[in-house]
């Protein structure tokens, strides 16, 4: 796939890593400004309504604490996502083992799609919302991550530690799924 | 709805819905969309999918900013000179310092866990340093010159890395007389073996530009010698009786 906008992306969070690898403490503004926005809103799709802010923080310094083990196979973004996916899946089970409640599951999903519905204007925006709380938690992520973030099946498999295949199927499933529920 | 077969340009168009594509895929998926009602019904769809993203806050982009690990560069730099930051801030800061710049590297999960290995290091080389003066077997006690008190000294904080957990090792004169003491005892007959220089105003530009340089190459890897006490010369404050 010929994707110009990702290439594009690529190469200035390419270069702007390397200024920030010459000391260029700017450079790390410049790519949290770019990116914290997406991270905040994936951390909405995983059914984070709390701490997010902490969540993308948390995600900016375990990214750049570990920037060396970026070998730019993928998008900056996309490996910020799979970042952020880790320490929610990591939070979700430390609190699993402290009794909470809180494990993954698409009820939980369900409900933090609710929540976030409430942020969105538009009417015909909300009726899309609802058909994605339908979803199955895997059919919503890879939707999501297609359709509103622009990620390609590869980058969306990596994310969801997950097949291309698997992830394709996913998405065409969805897609029936929300078109069905919309012509209702 | 007539779905479309042609699977390449149905995978497209979440690109195309995002204005991603570049001039020549665009125009494919556009004369595409001219005759296929099925990926027109779609792109509809996605169209509406990408308006409904929420819209969350911006989080506080100048405090993640803020808790981000040092640029390299700049962290090599403060890496490679401890000497200067602690004539800056005292010998407490040789430790201090250092320690905030390399944990500001790891999230703050992480750190905790990582703070634990200089206070467990230091623990091994207390007990192996005890244990090298036990099988020495020395039966003899050096006094360089008077009695044993209790009075801590900075230096001696300074060598224990400054840390809350470590009791300080070295037992000292007072103030007025400062002492070097080196002790060696039979197994059983002393609990902590301590090395301490006395109060640093008692000492010379150059006595203490040697202890400097001693705690720079000291490694904190696990030696059953005791320090070695500072050369002391006449007149310097660390040799006043």
């Amino acid at each position: 796939m010929i994707d110009a906008t990702q290439q594009e992306d690529a190469q200035i969070d390419g270069l702007l890593i390397d200024q920030w690898k010459a000391g260029d403490q700017r450079a790390a503004t410049a790519i949290v400004e770019r990116h914290a926005e997406a991270l905040a809103r994936f951390a909405g799709r995983l059914g984070i309504i709390e701490d997010v802010d902490e969540l993308v923080q948390d995600t900016f310094i375990r990214a750049f604490s570990a920037i060396e083990s970026f070998r730019a196979e993928s998008s900056f973004r996309t490996w910020l996502f799979t970042i952020e996916r880790r320490l929610v899946i990591d939070r979700r089970r430390a609190q699993a083992r402290r009794g909470q409640d809180l494990e993954i599951d698409d009820m939980h999903a369900a409900s933090g799609f609710d929540a976030l519905d409430a942020l969105v204007a538009d009417e015909a925006a909300q009726r899309v919302a609802r058909a994605m709380a339908r979803l199955t938690r895997m059919q919503r992520d890879v939707f999501t991550l297609r359709v509103q973030e622009g990620r390609s099946y590869k980058e969306i498999a990596e994310i969801l530690g997950s097949t291309e295949g698997a992830a394709r199927v996913h998405y065409h499933n969805a897609m029936r799924a929300v078109k069905e529920f919309l012509h209702d | 709805m007539t779905e479309c077969l042609n699977t390449e340009l149905q995978d497209l168009l979440p690109d195309f819905a995002a204005d991603a594509l570049d001039d020549v895929s665009a125009a494919r998926v556009a004369a595409h969309i001219e005759v296929c009602r099925g990926c027109a019904g779609d792109l509809a769809v996605l169209r509406l999918v990408r308006q409904a993203r929420p819209r969350v806050p911006v989080p506080d982009i100048s405090r993640i900013v803020a808790a981000l690990p040092p640029a390299p560069v700049h962290a090599a730099e403060t890496m490679r000179s401890p000497v200067p930051a602690a004539r800056a801030h005292g010998l407490q800061i040789v430790g201090g310092e250092h320690e905030q710049a390399r944990h500001a590297t790891v999230p703050p999960s992480m750190s905790i866990r990582r703070a634990r290995g200089p206070v467990f290091g230091q623990s091994v080389f207390r007990l192996a340093a005890t244990l090298g003066v036990i099988v020495a077997g020395g039966a003899s006690v050096l006094v360089a010159r008077h009695g044993i008190t209790d009075v801590p000294s900075a230096t001696t904080v300074a060598m224990t890395g400054g840390s809350d957990t470590t009791r300080p090792m070295a037992v000292t004169a007072p103030r007025d007389r400062a002492e070097t003491v080196a002790v060696a005892a039979p197994a059983g007959r002393i609990e902590t073996v301590s090395v301490s220089y006395g109060d640093l105003g008692d000492y010379s530009e150059d006595e203490l530009e040697r202890m400097l340089d001693r705690l720079e190459q000291w490694d904190g890897t696990t030696s059953t010698e005791p320090l070695p006490g500072v050369p002391i010369l006449p007149g310097s404050g660390g040799s006043t009786p």
